[in-house]
């Protein structure tokens, strides 16, 4: 009996890095941040006001925060589709075992996800600069473009970045929807066929629903990670210009260390946090998946 | 025995503790390890009962790390801002009022930068401002005279426009757009300023951005962009060292940058222009400036490195070493380097009329009205009083609401 409370014990004493750090960094700043999510806190200043739930009303008249609120949803919606709609094209093509060379695609395509961010956004910021590859290609091409960089305008500025931010995504998935596709069992096809499918019958009523779980997991994770977005904002735009990129994330940023409202920051974060869950619930019950 | 131990401990301990060295904490952007080993060293040799722990912050994360720092009471004794921080983080009654030097240290320029609410709350330390440079080639192929350039409004629109007739690949001027800072930075805002105009008012109460001085500079500045190439600052930057620009206003970096990259290109750098009647040739004040926060627990040996780095030849160990930013210090001018920087030297003159922006804690905020407002001018062709009068009222509203 001893021995086993003893056993119990030990387990914990094994967890404990995790609990204690988890505690520590993750806990107490997520149950802290609810707190001040309803005061009118500085960050610099330990005064904090009880507001109860004016920053969360202040949010929805915030017009900024509206702009930011309408350009994440653009780009959730409008990148979405194109990051896993490649992803799920190339993964079938990629499963093709007379593909020559697959291993070399494989690698190609996940190459972008092994890069950070910043030094993706650098190299677009480059590739997008008045001076960089694409209006070269374009002038070359016979197009008039101004001697502008993409990012400075606000009518090219946000779709830039969701372009780029396309590929260097995509990759990703093509590995997570690629697994996916190798866990279908071989004798499926074998019966489907036997049974005299169609190809097209086949990829509906095989293919899809097996990896409907690989899906929802892969359309989530994107979403998830689409309105959070944030390092491409801040490496390139700055949420600019005339807010065209300013995105959640980046203007909670803006509002909680550049204008000292750490109170309204956190508000606009649990705002972000309750919109991301809506949507996870959606996708859930839209892809009817039990994981 | 056992007293000749308790005297031994005594002896030992009031040793250790009689000579310790009062440990401060800097935290700064300006100074690499070397450069700061180089200054701290001296200080430290100067001060033996000191010992200074220096932090090298980087622009891309430093700010936020002040903030994190005051929140959590683990300020440094020292810490540099930016000119434009200091209003923000003095409104937060988080530094130590520095007025009392004010008045006594005449030979250091730049105090504006660091006064808010009538007090002065920090030392401005290392100035940045910007200049007008031009391309020598370009001018002589216009027919302009490039030792003489242009000094008025009127002369730069002349240029600009000779220059921009060169070729569809030559732009008269370079104004940046699509930024948080550098459209209003660059030169907007300093224009109005040099037409003795601002976007509020001395007491900081009432927005002034549609007042007849700052629309004769908007409208001054609309007339340029016909003539300029519109893009970001780093775009403008390469631009100029490839010869594709006539006149480009802009910080020192740029030139050790076109030197280095771009060789071949020829140009020269003057002062920012001004209006042609009154007025006088403003430009953008950025500067770093030392403040003591209010937290620290060594106040006095803080302001002892304080007024060791201001002094005229340590500042000057750092303008040497990076070559944008020139020391506070009055006296610095007299140092022979400038003699073969000529064009530095131009820069450490402009300091003299350069203009920090209006010392609100709201700043941020108002800022980027004034680059919404520039850009809808220029990029929109949108009518400069109905724009103006626009983001006006919008300031204003700011104004009104900042509790003070």
């Amino acid at each position: 009996m001893l021995s086993k409370t003893k056993k119990r014990w030990s387990i914990f004493l094994f967890l404990s890095p995790w609990i204690i750090s988890f505690l520590v960094f993750e806990l107490y700043p997520l149950i802290f941040s609810v707190y001040i999510s309803f005061t009118e806190y500085s960050g610099l200043n330990p005064q904090k006001i009880f507001v109860g739930f004016s920053n969360y009303i202040q949010a929805f008249s915030d017009e900024v925060f509206l702009i930011a609120l309408r350009n994440t949803f653009i780009f959730v919606i409008l990148t979405i589709p194109f990051t896993i709609g490649i992803a799920l094209i190339l993964a079938i093509l990629l499963n093709n075992k007379n593909l020559p060379g697959r291993n070399f695609f494989k690698a190609g395509f996940f190459l972008p996800s092994v890069i950070s961010m910043v030094v993706i956004s650098m190299m677009w910021l480059y590739l997008y600069s008045a001076d960089g590859l694409f209006i070269k290609l374009g002038t070359m091409m016979g197009f008039d473009l101004p001697a502008r960089s993409f990012l400075a305008s606000p009518d090219s500025a946000l779709m830039s970045i969701m372009f780029m931010d396309v590929w260097a995504a995509f990759g990703y998935y093509v590995i997570f929807i690629f697994a996916g596709l190798q866990n279908i069992p071989e004798a499926l096809y074998e019966a489907a066929r036997i049974d005299g499918a169609s190809s097209w019958k086949i990829a509906t009523k095989v293919t899809l629903p097996m990896i409907k779980p690989t899906l929802f997991f892969v359309i989530s994770i994107n979403t998830i990670r689409s309105f959070q977005i944030f390092s491409e904002i801040y490496t390139m735009t700055g949420g600019g210009p005339r807010n065209s990129t300013q995105t959640m994330v980046h203007y909670l940023y803006e509002v909680s260390f550049k204008k000292f409202q750490l109170g309204y920051g956190s508000a606009i974060s649990y705002i972000l946090f309750i919109i991301i869950m809506i949507f996870t619930i959606i996708q859930k019950r839209a892809l009817r998946s039990d994981y | 025995m056992f007293k000749k131990v308790f005297i031994i401990l005594t002896v030992v301990l009031l040793a250790t503790f009689g000579f310790a060295k009062e440990k401060i904490v800097f935290w700064n952007f300006m100074m690499d390890e070397d450069t700061a080993s180089l200054i701290l060293d001296k200080f430290e040799e100067k001060n033996p009962d000191i010992e200074v722990e220096f932090v090298q912050l980087s622009w891309a994360n430093g700010f936020d790390k002040i903030v994190t720092a005051f929140a959590a009471g683990t300020a440094p004794d020292v810490l540099e801002l930016g000119n434009t921080w200091v209003a923000n983080f003095a409104n937060e009654g988080v530094l130590t009022d520095l007025s009392i030097y004010k008045n006594v240290r005449d030979d250091i320029v730049g105090w504006n930068q660091v006064q808010f609410n009538g007090k002065y709350w920090g030392f401005p330390w290392l100035l940045g401002t910007r200049a007008m440079y031009y391309n020598i080639d370009l001018f002589m192929q216009a027919g302009l005279d490039p030792e003489n350039p242009p000094k008025t409004w009127s002369e730069v629109l002349e240029a600009a426009k000779k220059i921009d007739a060169l070729g569809s690949d030559v732009y008269g001027m370079g104004m940046a757009i699509g930024e948080p800072y550098s459209p209003w930075q660059e030169w907007f805002l300093p224009a109005v300023w040099g037409n003795n105009g601002d976007i509020m008012t001395k007491n900081l109460k009432t927005a002034t951005l549609n007042s007849p001085e700052a629309i004769e500079a908007a409208q001054f500045y609309k007339d340029l962009s016909k003539y300029a190439l519109k893009t970001k600052m780093n775009d403008l930057q390469a631009a100029f060292g490839q010869g594709k620009l006539g006149m480009l206003v802009t910080g020192a970096n740029v030139i050790s940058d076109t030197a280095s990259s771009y060789p071949e290109t020829n140009f020269y750098v003057s002062f920012v222009p001004k209006p042609d009647k009154g007025g006088f040739s403003a430009s953008f004040a950025g500067g770093e400036v030392l403040t003591v926060p209010k937290q620290s627990k060594h106040k006095e040996a803080a302001l002892r490195l304080v007024k060791y780095l201001v002094e005229a030849d340590v500042a000057m160990d750092i303008t040497k070493r990076v070559p944008v930013i020139f020391p506070s210090n009055s006296k610095a001018a007299e140092d022979p380097w400038f003699e073969d920087h000529p064009l530095e030297q131009i820069f450490l003159e402009q300091n003299a009329t350069a203009v920090p922006a209006s010392p609100h804690p709201k700043f941020e905020d108002i800022q980027s009205l004034v680059s919404t407002a520039v850009e809808e001018i220029v990029l929109d062709n949108a009518d400069i009083k109905k724009t103006l009068d626009k983001y006006n009222t919008r300031i204003q509203i700011i104004l009104d609401e900042t509790k003070w």
